[in-house]
């Protein structure tokens, strides 16, 4: 079990002057729930669209089931299940027709499809509109579909990019339940991307991704011991000042919209000794404990859903789609 | 491990040319075509009135000795091709509204060869469109044109030719071309020209030493000239190169080499994207 399904050796992704990949290595056992974690623009699906073969590495090596992603390319796809961040079905065609066209271009028999196709759709409860075209499905049910189609030829490693994208909370859960549920039942590998904390909870692993690097590695829990405890938001008359104070204390605040973000070691003792040493008025303090959210903040200084943090992201994502519609389809 | 591992997708790699891909990617043309019958119904009211409209109207100044009688009939196979053209450009270049709508990538991440990939598309795009041309003969009797089936045996095979190769040319300027703008500037800048150029409308016998050349280089004028050469046998052959007359098998020939020619151009186009 414990051998790699996917092998990714310094992968390098340059969209002209931008490097949206940068030097990414990680590996992914078999069998494991492994999740990339990160802003928009971060190199979530570019490094997705590099397994998947759809684009090639400027520079790095990557083994997908054993098979090199460059040198082997229909062999890796042959092999992987794929659920694109863009819904990639065909709206004219009934939920079933779809599911018919991937098994026939996929290569599975028709004695196996025959039987494969309702299972699927009844696992993700589409069994009843089967014989409706996708336009009338709602994004939810399109999305499951897709789901179900990727897992249709029996692949042993099945990558979902931003699967929950565009849905509501309850229709995230609903599926994110689905998900779990069909990679137990079928022993897959599952590597996905978000930028949803909650999601990533559900990995085994996860790598936080910033600007095209790997910045963390490791299990939910692990990363949120690694900051070292709790997690403390200050709101404060003048929290420029209170930045400051916290730095001659050897602290690691970071200044936010919201107010002062700082991780303590023990936060029930840390309050008061805080409130203490702040001159200023303080309207709340906010004690929590860590989530994946805290540690990309204590990594990077930077919320992971605040888009205008970094005015370059904003061009980088732009430039980066420029050249991905330019290059590839 | 799972009771599913002895089925797992192995990696097995699908062979050059994957027939059972190339029919799916046919078979899902033809399922949006039938399923689009109001595209279907409509795209007979622009060659009719071609036909009758322009036919009577130009057909009334036309010397008939020019045509070699009935300008009405001499129109038919310039409409059929006109009607095969653009129908044909439109399904070729609908990987531009494939890629638009996300459904390519579900294509080109399978493991299905692009050469395969482009032979169902096409193939799926000439059918329909050498149905809709065919279509188009329902209109002879109303003009005057008798025909046999030996008539439309005939003019199947020039259809499906010409009509694959303007599939291809549409899949191979789709996939350099990166929005659907481009595809009214290319309906403007290639399909108008490939038309009056062709010999649809008029004779290219008659007309100057300059026009003929262009005329000669434009694929749609075999089409023309095969297909009424199949329909109105009494009608003299187009004069081609130089003062040679083109016979139907050799008119089918210029297509076919045409469309091999075509195929390299549309896979290298699919291929180029890294």
């Amino acid at each position: 079990m414990a051998d790699s399904i996917i092998r990714a050796q310094n992968l390098v992704r340059k969209y002209g002057p931008i490097t949206a990949v940068d030097g990414v290595s990680f590996d992914v056992s078999e069998g494991e729930v492994f999740g990339f974690l990160g802003p928009n623009g971060a190199g979530k699906t570019t490094t997705i669209s590099i397994l998947c073969t759809l684009l090639t590495p400027t520079s790095g090596r990557a083994i997908v089931n054993g098979f090199d992603v460059t040198k082997n390319r229909e062999a890796v796809r042959a092999s992987i299940g794929i659920v694109f961040q863009d819904p990639s079905l065909d709206q004219y065609l009934t939920g079933y027709e779809n599911m018919r066209f991937h098994a026939a271009v996929y290569g599975v028999p028709r004695e196996v499809y025959k039987e494969r196709i309702p299972e699927l759709l009844r696992m993700v409860d589409l069994y009843d509109r089967r014989k409706d075209q996708v336009q009338f499905y709602s994004g939810g049910m399109r999305r499951r579909l897709e789901m179900a189609r990727g897992l249709l030829h029996y692949p042993s490693l099945l990558f979902l990019d931003e699967p929950t994208i565009g849905l509501d909370p309850q229709s995230r859960k609903h599926l994110w339940n689905y998900v779990l549920d069909l990679a137990k039942k079928e022993n897959i590998t599952l590597f996905l991307t978000t930028h949803y904390m909650e999601e990533a909870e559900n990995c085994d692993r996860i790598a936080i991704i910033d600007q095209g690097k790997i910045i963390a590695l490791d299990t939910p829990d692990g990363l949120k011991r690694s900051i070292g405890g709790d997690a403390i938001m200050l709101r404060t008359a003048d929290d420029d000042e209170a930045v400051r104070i916290l730095k001659r204390r050897r602290m690691k605040p970071v200044r936010m919209k919201e107010g002062v973000h700082v991780a303590v070691r023990n936060g029930e003792a840390m309050i008061p000794k805080l409130l203490s040493a702040m001159p200023m008025q303080v309207h709340s303090v906010q004690l929590t404990r860590p989530t994946l959210d805290d540690v990309f903040i204590e990594l990077t200084g930077r919320q992971l859903r605040d888009e205008d943090g970094d005015r370059m992201m904003g061009f980088r994502n732009a430039m980066a789609g420029r050249f991905r519609q330019g290059r590839s389809f | 491990m799972a009771t599913t591992t002895e089925e797992r997708a192995t990696g097995r790699v699908a062979p050059t040319l994957n027939i059972t891909g190339a029919v799916s990617i046919w078979q899902r043309e033809l399922i949006r075509f039938f399923r689009e019958r109001t595209r279907s119904t409509t795209s007979l009211v622009q060659p009719l009135l071609y036909l009758l409209v322009f036919g009577t109207g130009l057909g009334a100044a036309v010397r008939r000795s020019a045509v070699g009688g009935n300008y009405r009939i001499f129109l038919l196979p310039g409409v059929i091709v006109m009607t095969a053209l653009f129908t044909s450009m439109m399904s070729g270049m609908s990987v531009v509204w494939d890629r638009e709508f996300g459904f390519l990538k579900e294509i080109l991440v399978a493991p299905v060869s692009r050469p395969s990939v482009i032979a169902g598309k096409v193939s799926g795009g000439a059918t329909t469109a050498s149905m809709q041309g065919l279509a188009i003969l329902i209109f002879s009797p109303i003009i005057g044109l008798h025909l046999n089936v030996l008539h439309v045996l005939k003019v199947i095979p020039a259809l499906i030719l010409f009509a694959l190769s303007v599939n291809l040319l549409g899949v191979a300027i789709a996939s350099r071309t990166q929005t659907m703008q481009t595809f009214f500037v290319i309906q403007n800048f290639v399909m108008l020209p490939l038309f009056f150029l062709s010999g649809a409308v008029f004779p290219i016998n008659t007309v100057p030493a300059w026009l003929r050349a262009l005329a000669t280089i434009d694929p749609a004028t075999y089409a023309v000239d095969s297909i009424r050469r199949a329909l109105i046998p009494y009608f003299p052959a187009a004069q081609i190169f130089g003062s040679h007359r083109t016979t139907y098998f050799e008119d089918l020939a210029i297509l076919a080499i045409l469309g091999v020619g075509l195929f390299v151009f549309a896979v290298r186009g699919l291929n180029k994207q890294p």
